[in-house]
């Protein structure tokens, strides 16, 4: 592989870990802001397309400039989905601090279900119009109907079973 | 348009009508053989990883055709194994999509709660999640997987100390969350 190609997706990609980094950090949140983070890929992509069209014209080498960050971008959308909302991380995370000792599963499920993870998730749910919130009642907005009957047919249709 | 970049447009049609064939192929070996997938996780990977295998020297095959045709020789490997990268990248999605309607949180709560009528109390959709499993059977499952995966210990009812592997996913993860701040999520 060409050495113009491997710079201009290293431009692309340290372009979209910079912005990224920056962005998050400067301005935390809870919301995983994916829309966000495919806008910080795509800005990475035409990076890199733009700068491998300057080094080497319009050739072979755009196309393989675009596969491989397309390539890294979706892997690194794999691992950030579970940095961002994995059940499973957190809970690594949780047996990591006890060390060598073993906790116990009651343990976990009473600690997971005092934190307010669960009622974050409907705040974000709330903030993205899927439910309202009044007092302690939580009701569906004809947008989340919507999402959960696509779910459900997807599910379906793709042969998959809703687990939880 | 150069012949290149009319080659580029023509191996990223082919790999993406190999991806579709795929994911209807793998849909359609889901339904005929649903008893034997279901049985485990290992089964339905394996049956998955078969099957992209397959697309995988599809993909090999048919790109060689515009590579030979109009990509230099220099660059005809660079050209195939990053065709395969973007095939690669496809299957990563449609496994992601599998996953987000499998165990998606969010979207489980919503299915919930249109199942009870659209209106629920927090508490009592807490405790009724996922059909009635609740956050202890959420969590229970969740570490079966782990375990499954080689990350963890899990015997009985207690749960750890990590393996090395988990060790490792466990300091990565957790040091990315820190690194991006997502203080209070998962």
């Amino acid at each position: 592989m060409g050495g113009p190609v491997l710079e201009s997706v290293a431009a692309g990609i340290a372009l979209f870990v910079v912005l990224h980094v920056t962005i998050w950090r400067a301005a935390p949140s809870n919301a995983p802001r994916i829309l966000l983070l495919g806008l910080l890929a795509g800005v990475g992509t035409l990076t890199s397309v733009g700068v491998s069209v300057a080094t080497t014209g319009a050739s072979a080498n755009v196309w393989i400039a675009l596969w491989i960050d397309s390539f890294i971008f979706v892997c690194y959308a794999f691992v950030y989905a579970g940095v961002a909302r994995s059940v499973s991380v957190t809970l690594l995370g949780r047996v990591r601090q006890a060390g060598a000792r073993p906790l116990q599963l009651s343990t976990l499920a009473d600690e997971y279900a005092e934190s307010s993870r669960f009622e974050d998730r409907l705040d974000l749910m709330h903030r993205s119009g899927l439910v309202a919130m009044s007092g302690d009642v939580v009701t569906i907005t004809p947008h989340g109907h919507r999402v959960a009957r696509w779910t459900e047919r997807a599910s379906r249709a793709i042969a998959s079973r809703m687990e939880g | 348009m150069s012949a290149e970049m009319s080659a580029g447009l023509g191996a990223a049609g082919l790999t993406a009508g190999v991806l579709g064939s795929v994911v209807v192929g793998h849909v359609v070996a889901l339904r005929l053989f649903r008893r034997w997938a279901s049985r485990s996780a290992g089964a339905d990977s394996a049956l998955y990883a078969a099957i992209a295998g397959v697309g995988l020297v599809a993909v090999a095959v048919l790109v060689g055709q515009p590579a030979r045709e109009a990509v230099p020789p220099q660059s005809r490997v660079a050209f195939h194994l990053s065709a395969a990268a973007f095939y690669l990248a496809g299957c990563i999605t449609y496994l992601e999509v599998r996953s987000l309607l499998s165990r998606g949180y969010s979207l489980r709560i919503l299915v919930d709660l249109a199942a009870q009528g659209g209106a629920a109390r927090v508490d009592r959709l807490k405790a009724g999640y996922g059909d009635g499993m609740g956050i202890p059977g959420l969590l229970a499952r969740r570490v079966r997987t782990l375990e499954r995966l080689g990350l963890l210990r899990f015997e009985g009812e207690r749960v750890g100390p990590l393996t090395p592997a988990g060790r490792v996913v466990a300091a990565l993860t957790v040091g990315l969350r820190h690194l991006l701040r997502l203080d209070l999520v998962g």
